[in-house]
């Protein structure tokens, strides 16, 4: 089995086997409250960048789906999830739809839990979806074979909401124009965020924070500032910014050893806001800076950043708040309209003052493409230099992208430079 | 004037709707009034006495008659816009505008025909979630671009409770919004009037299929199935049970004048049909004497709709919907309508970009196979006649019949000796073939040369040679000519298909073969056969040129080498560099940055028959593997390949000793059973 995982791509995130008393459960898509999973004591592992095509998915799935639906097949069909005890898998799409039907014909393990997740976020819609989410619930507390209580969600609420904050944190660090951090190592640590545990995960980064904070100094524009002391609980309208505020801070800590692998670069390079579809940040980041002298000073993947958009309110009912939160946080092309998606887009080029914006997508993917007239017609109309490039995850198609890329940073490059000159004159 | 297309086109097409319709309503037959009856819709849509909601084929439009509006399906639009050929000029319009060109062309060409100005735009659009993701989001776009409202009922993936509420609430929330339009709200008596009419249309509907389903080929096909497609418009409107009414007795009058010639056959249809102009169907049913006595788009799966709960009952319609969901609610739909029609055969007409329907073949066949029902995936595009191949696509409906038809016929005893001599002619795209074996099935003698460009210029020099041969060794009693020209072959005593010659021949050669691959320059065959011989299932693949003999040139081109070079060295490479790309184009770039690399020439090589290889191996899997497994066809000498499907396949493979004559040999060999 192995030899069998040679053919994937190197930056896939393999699960982990679960420790000895807990259960993992798999989950593709961003929909999936990770707060549920948590709550009921289950190790949540996203099957993270599998972008490839297999003979055995081949057989199964049309060729016309796109490569994230295929890897994920192909790496089910040879066994590399068994030791999970079920893959959630949400209604996203049509593929997503018949990869489990896929599934449950041919993948022996680990079982398929098909979710639903509504296209618009009326109240008739966050309503059906609390319904679903308390099947889903009950399923897990199946599985586990212990009672989920509020207490519990309300734990996990905290630590996925704490999360999300460092990852802010992260962002806000990766968006600086002096003394930031190159995309490829944020991406690095993001990935964290979703492989690892939390609690790792918070470890690690806080650390590194603080050793931020010492070099660079806290002061000054685009410094983090801590929240005022005792206060913890959110309202739902502090929740609801979207907008990456400036107000949440870091968490504090011991100070520990520094990490040098996170001595930030600060590239120099025109700075890109990267959208699409991806099946994971972390090639993508590194081509974009490495190859194409890009700065990735954001994201909107929902394997990237955007997974970690939006707070969930700390009100009375948790699960009614984990509701609205999955419902209101910012958008993929799927949702029913797509405007909120084109601004959050628009609100990220704003907020890091962004050259361009690079839209990297995956062939056969309907939802994004659909969506990608509009966009490009937003971007214009405010004279955002965009660029789509389309993969097929071939190896070969990364070449392609490349070359694009490149040559619009080149052009984004000038176009700076002039301002620039033209400011100075 | 700007845009005279835009003037222009409206005037034109209402011109061509008043002719279409004077003309069915003086044929007087209950198909041509019901088609009529569509296209007095369709024309209000150009009139505007009404309020017009463009809506997708899922919507309920109960509701939309309900409030006197008049509903008009995208899908309808895009495939009346086929029918006049218009769809290329639009589906290009559309394409370079960035709407994504492998997405269903039903709702872009829907989305251009909109944009160009065919029509008018509607006064509000109603879109659904279900069956699949371009609808919402080409109608979403031509919403936008109008500035008119959007009606959208996100529909849940499984009939519970809460799904039903969750509907029902947007249905609420959909009457009202209709009301501001219409300026009344929808009471008892409305929901009476409207469900007492849809359901009435519905059990005649019923009543429709049920005697498609029992009606003798030649009676129903394509028209009656979109004519039922059409109907579904109308569901709410009073004339509609009528028309039903006449159709139905219209079935039953021919069924009973009807004389089922010999090879008719009947068919289950999958999905839907093409539409475009010079579509292959009317010579499918006519020519080859196949007729869809059902199909997936007419089947009647929701219940009665209760008056008294308006919401509930519209919610359950949509909820039931056998697309929805697992696709196990599909198969059984699918259950239904071959145990009601007990057809011979079913045919999946696999539209390209229908990503919801392609996904769901495999299951269908494999339920199709277990219960012993002929099955053909057939692909192609609805509305594009960009791409359509006709061909191949005849091959494979031609194939298709050879297949039912040896399912019929009585086995010939073996062991029979025929006299004389049997030849077979093989037209191929680069070479021309001739076989003729004697009256125990032994070669006499065979030839090969090139086609060149004319298929019927070579056909005649095999007619020389035919000559020459008989002269001294005695009479040709049969010929049988396949290949892509056997068409030409007019001296030929019939015409067979490629895929049941190669399976002939290849099981004369090798009596325990079950699956045969047959790998050719441009296009790649997976056949399984049966214990006698006979075709029971095939795959082609003719669109793309990966996993072919070509994809092998193109890469041995990029190495500079020859295909035999290349095949030698991927026999000895001890590794592979793999190669990721579907795609012969990228694969190509592939190849190149493995040598910039400085990769081993020979592992390139492995790595390049690997490719072929495993796009083989998904092929059999797909036709169902079994052993012995044979091969044939131009790469079946190369030995690279070979040992990479071996390798693959964890086993041996027969390869036919000279495989660009099996297909005329499999020929001869059927002239000679047929004597």
């Amino acid at each position: 089995m192995k030899k069998a995982m040679e053919s994937f791509p190197l930056w896939v995130a393999r699960p982990k086997e679960p420790s000895p008393g807990t259960l993992a459960v798999g989950w593709v898509c961003s929909a999936v409250p990770e707060e549920i999973l948590i709550a009921a004591g289950v190790v949540p592992q996203r099957l993270y960048g599998y972008e490839a095509r297999g003979e055995e998915s081949e057989a199964v799935l049309p060729t016309t789906f796109c490569a994230y639906a295929h890897g994920v097949l192909q790496a089910a069909l040879r066994g590399e999830f068994v030791s999970l005890a079920a893959v959630i898998l949400v209604n996203s799409c049509d593929a997503m739809r018949r990869l489990a039907d896929v599934w449950e014909r041919h993948v022996t393990a680990p079982p398929v839990y098909r979710m639903d997740f509504p296209f618009r976020f009326s109240s008739a819609a966050e309503d059906y979806w609390v319904g679903v989410l308390k099947k889903l619930l009950a399923f897990l507390e199946d599985l586990t074979k212990r009672r989920v209580t509020d207490r519990d969600l309300r734990k996990a609420i905290a630590l996925m909401n704490e999360t999300r904050r460092r990852v802010w944190a992260l962002d806000q660090w990766r968006a600086k124009s002096t003394c930031g951090m190159s995309g490829k190592v944020y991406a690095q640590w993001l990935v964290k965020a979703f492989v690892e545990d939390k609690a790792t995960f918070l470890a690690q980064t806080e650390s590194v924070l603080q050793h931020r904070d010492t070099t660079c100094g806290r002061a000054g524009k685009g410094g983090l500032i801590s929240l005022p002391a005792g206060k913890t609980l959110l309202s739902e309208e502090e929740a609801s910014l979207r907008v990456f505020p400036s107000v949440l801070g870091a968490g504090s800590g011991t100070i520990n050893n520094s990490h040098d692998e996170l001595e930030s670069e600060c590239p120099k390079g025109p700075r890109v806001v990267l959208g699409g579809c991806a099946a994971e940040l972390q090639h993508l980041a590194d081509i974009m800076e490495t190859k194409c002298g890009a700065h990735v000073v954001a994201d909107t993947l929902c394997t990237g950043t955007r997974h970690f958009d939006t707070l969930v309110p700390e009100t009375e009912d948790p699960l009614r708040a984990i509701a609205w939160r999955y419902l209101h946080r910012a958008p993929c092309a799927r949702r029913i309209d797509g405007s909120d998606f084109v601004d959050h887009i628009r609100r990220r080029v704003a907020q890091t003052q962004a050259d361009g914006v690079v839209f990297a997508t995956l062939k056969f993917c309907d939802m994004v493409r659909w969506r990608l007239h509009g966009l490009a017609e937003a971007m214009a109309q405010e004279n955002i230099p965009f660029l789509h490039v389309e993969r097929d995850g071939s190896a070969a198609s990364w070449g392609q992208m490349e070359t694009r890329v490149q040559a619009f940073v080149e052009v984004i490059g000038k176009r700076r430079c002039a301002g620039k000159s033209a400011k100075d004159a | 004037m700007r845009n005279p297309e835009r003037f222009i086109m409206p005037l034109v097409t209402r011109g061509l709707l008043t002719v279409e319709k004077l003309k069915t309503s003086m044929r007087g037959s209950a198909l041509d009034a019901l088609h009529c009856e569509t296209l007095r819709l369709l024309a209000r849509c150009y009139s505007r006495k009404k309020p017009v909601v463009l809506t997708g084929f899922f919507f309920p439009v109960e509701l939309l008659h309900g409030h006197g509006m008049t509903p008009m399906f995208a899908e309808f639009i895009a495939s009346a816009m086929a029918s006049t050929g218009l769809e290329k000029n639009a589906l290009g319009m559309v394409d370079a505008e960035g709407f994504p060109a492998d997405s269903c062309a039903f709702h872009r060409a829907a989305l251009a025909a909109f944009l160009k100005g065919y029509l008018p735009p509607p006064d509000a659009v109603a879109a659904t979630t279900h069956l699949c993701d371009s609808q919402s989001k080409a109608l979403e776009e031509l919403a936008v671009r109008f500035g008119v409202p959007l009606i959208v009922l996100d529909v849940p993936q499984e009939d519970t409770p809460e799904a039903r509420t969750y509907l029902v609430r947007q249905l609420e929330e959909a009457d009202g919004f209709c009301a501001s339009i219409s300026r009344r709200r929808l009471d008892r008596k409305d929901w009476d009037r409207i469900f007492s009419v849809s359901n009435q249309a519905r059990e005649l509907m019923l009543r429709v299929n049920d005697v498609r389903a029992s009606a003798p080929a030649g009676v129903c096909g394509k028209e009656v199935s979109t004519a039922l497609i059409q109907a579904q418009l109308m569901f709410g409107l009073p004339q509609l049970p009528r028309l039903l009414k006449a159709l139905s007795d219209e079935i039953l009058r021919l069924s009973a004048e009807s004389r089922t010639g010999a090879s008719m056959f009947r068919l289950v249809w999958l999905l839907t049909f093409p539409y475009f102009k010079g579509n292959f169907v009317p010579s499918m049913e006519r020519e080859l004497g196949l007729w869809p006595v059902l199909d997936e788009l007419t089947y009647v799966y929701w219940d009665p709709l209760d008056p008294e709960r308006p919401y509930e009952s519209l919610a359950a319609k949509i909820l039931k919907n056998p697309g929805l969901g697992p696709v196990d609610r599909r198969v059984k739909m699918v259950e239904h309508m071959v145990r009601a029609a007990n057809p011979d055969g079913v045919v999946h007409f696999s539209h390209w970009g229908c990503r919801q329907g392609l996904g769901g073949v495999r299951a269908v066949a494999e339920f199709l196979e277990r219960l012993g029902v002929p099955f053909l995936e057939l692909d192609g595009d609805c509305i594009d006649s960009r791409s359509y191949a006709e061909g191949p696509t005849r091959t494979r409906l031609e194939g298709f019949v050879e297949l039912l038809k040896r399912r019929t016929e009585k086995l010939r005893a073996p062991g029979v000796v025929h006299d004389g001599l049997y030849a077979g002619i093989d037209i191929g795209s680069m070479t021309a073939k001739a076989v003729v074996v004697d009256g125990q099935g032994r070669v006499l003698a065979h030839t090969i040369s090139y086609t060149g460009a004319s298929a019927r210029r070579a056909a005649e020099s095999l007619s020389r040679f035919l000559e020459e041969l008989s002269d001294r060794y005695g009479t040709v009693r049969r010929c049988v000519a396949t290949g892509y020209g056997r068409r030409v072959v007019d001296f030929a005593d019939e015409q067979v298909t490629e895929i049941t010659c190669h399976a002939r021949g290849m099981w004369h050669l090798f009596p325990d073969v079950r699956t045969i691959i047959d790998i050719g320059g441009q296009d790649t065959k997976a056949i399984a056969v049966g214990e006698t011989g006979n075709v029971e299932n095939f795959i082609m693949n003719d669109k793309c040129a990966a996993g072919t003999g070509r994809f092998l040139e193109l890469m041995a081109r990029a190495l500079e080498m020859d295909i035999e070079e290349l095949s030698a060295m991927g026999a000895r490479a001890s590794r592979a560099v793999p190669i990721s790309s579907v795609c012969s184009v990228f694969a190509e770039s592939e190849v190149v940055s493995h040598i910039a690399e400085g990769q081993p020439v020979e592992s390139i090589c492995r790595g390049i028959c690997e490719s072929v290889a495993e796009r083989t191996a998904a092929l059999l899997k797909k036709v169902g593997r079994r052993p012995v497994i044979a091969m044939t066809g131009g790469v079946a000498k190369n030995a690279g390949v070979v040992k990479a499907l071996e390798r693959r396949l964890k086993g041996r493979i027969s390869i036919a000793p000279d495989p660009q004559i099996i297909g005329a040999l499999g020929a001869a060999l059927i002239a000679r059973d047929g004597a």
